[in-house]
């Protein structure tokens, strides 16, 4: 990853929603991806948790970052991410219980997020509480704007509906694609995403690189895996 | 003032400090939510015994008409298991409004309770009447992964366990089947009795079918036990079978 020089907390949002979008970018936080994309709801309470859990755990981090020892601030860290996610999980018990039964047990993994974790190791406990906020909460934006993505096709082709509402006259020619309601239809819609996004960036780069003078384009990410 | 951060008596402090602060905030939360997540979870248990018993569909009711019509076509019943001493509250449900004076009963949801592959799964198995058939199963409580062992809730699945024969069970006491290959000659005991297990969560599968038999098992000596004579069969005269009798204080609504 390259250094964090963002300062402006606009900067920080925008880079995390798009240039360093935490899914197509560095391919973090795919087990949920892959779990919670095949109904635009659940995944839309499920990127709602995250944006919270990403961007208050920021906030936390950062006020605190004079006070947390140095030995004791990964744990810490869990501690204060596993406090918000402990929020989102009581008020969807209150508000939603029976997405709260499917979904309860990726809501309980945002705890060990590498997205979360990652941005507060590498942004928040160095950055002033309201650009750490602008990071967590442009991470937490990139990351649901892919699985809105992601649940919008498979929902359609799975289900045949949108957010619940069936396609208009979807017994005309509508048929179901049953893998799109399984996991292993995020892989491919994932795939295909990223395989679409990653071709529009080296295209992008490489116009960058034949004009004179080259602006210093960041070398492809290796992904790391969940 | 600068504070020594690398001082291991600080450190001590802050770790102890932070714990205590951060969890006694997630208590206070907790302790104000408790109130609104046990209707939450009555609520749930009502819809489960709806579908269950098809007495409505869940989807299309508001909140007060599905507890309306749970409190009064089901009404709970303790029997106790003469062998291990262990008593279990059936959900009894009938055939009409329990305010009339003779109604058939439907069927009864046992509670169904083990360990699963990950935690405990809780839940209810509804028979027949006559004692004979599944009606449904439900699961209210479950941690297994999901697309995997929660699978379990799948109506799919669930579907495949109406009809099922439980009465007289088969060989070694077993009532239900759960395994990879359907059994194929008509002298397979477990002809009528068998569900595909899920593929991928073989463990959650084998967890079910073990407690659901065992509970099975204690219902059918407790009915026996409490003289539950099953409709349709002919009653000793003068005596008129538990299930058939008006609702009592018992009844669901509290």
């Amino acid at each position: 990853m390259p250094p964090d020089t963002v300062s402006t907390p606009g900067g920080a949002l925008a880079r995390q929603f798009w240039a360093e979008n935490p899914i197509f970018r560095q391919v973090l936080g795919i087990c949920s991806a892959l779990a919670v994309t095949n109904l635009m709801f659940n995944t839309l309470l499920m990127c709602g948790g995250l944006i919270w859990a990403t961007s208050m755990s920021a906030v936390t981090v950062s006020l605190m970052r004079r006070l947390i020892p140095q030995r004791v601030r990964m744990i810490t860290e869990v501690l204060i991410i596993a406090v918000y996610v402990i929020m989102v999980d009581i008020a969807m018990r209150v508000f939603f219980p029976e997405i709260h039964r499917v979904i309860a047990a990726y809501v309980g993994l945002i705890v060990t997020n590498c997205i979360v974790m990652g941005r507060l190791e590498a942004y928040a406990s160095k950055n002033t509480p309201f650009n750490a906020f602008c990071d967590g909460l442009g991470s937490g934006l990139g990351y649901s704007l892919i699985l809105m993505a992601v649940a919008t096709v498979r929902e359609v082709l799975g289900f045949g509906t949108i957010m619940g509402y069936p396609l208009p006259a979807r017994e005309l020619w509508w048929h179901q694609w049953t893998l799109m309601v399984m996991p292993p239809g995020a892989f491919f819609v994932l795939a295909g995403g990223v395989w679409i996004a990653r071709w529009f960036a080296m295209r992008r780069e490489a116009a960058a690189a034949q004009s004179p003078p080259a602006p210093q384009a960041a070398p492809p990410q290796q992904g790391g895996a969940e | 003032m600068k504070i020594n951060t690398k001082n291991p008596l600080y450190v001590v402090v802050f770790s102890v400090a932070s714990s205590i602060v951060f969890t006694a905030g997630i208590m206070l939360i907790q302790v104000a939510a408790q109130g609104a997540i046990d209707r939450n979870q009555k609520l749930l248990e009502q819809k489960a015994l709806l579908e269950l018993f098809k007495l409505g569909d869940p989807r299309a009711m508001p909140a007060r008409e599905i507890a309306r019509t749970v409190e009064t076509r089901t009404r709970r019943m303790e029997l106790t298991d003469p062998q291990t001493g262990r008593t279990m509250r059936v959900v009894v449900a009938y055939e009409g409004e329990l305010s009339r004076s003779f109604v058939r009963v439907r069927g009864y949801a046992v509670p169904i309770e083990g360990m699963g592959f990950w935690d405990v799964i809780r839940g209810y198995i509804a028979v027949a009447g006559d004692l004979t058939r599944v009606l449904g199963v439900t699961f209210l409580r479950h941690a297994e992964t999901p697309g995997l062992g929660g699978e379990i809730m799948n109506p799919q699945w669930r579907r495949k366990w109406e009809g099922l024969r439980v009465s007289p069970p088969a060989q070694g006491g077993r009532f239900v089947y759960i395994g990879g290959s359907a059994p194929d000659s008509s002298q397979d005991p477990r002809q009528g009795r068998f569900v595909e297990a899920i593929t991928g969560a073989t463990g959650t599968s084998t967890a079910v079918a073990k407690f659901v038999n065992e509970d099975l098992a204690a219902f059918q000596r407790a009915a026996r036990a409490a003289g539950l004579i099953p409709d349709g069969v002919e009653k000793p005269s003068g005596q008129s079978a538990p299930p058939q009798t008006p609702p009592g204080p018992e009844s669901e609504g509290r």
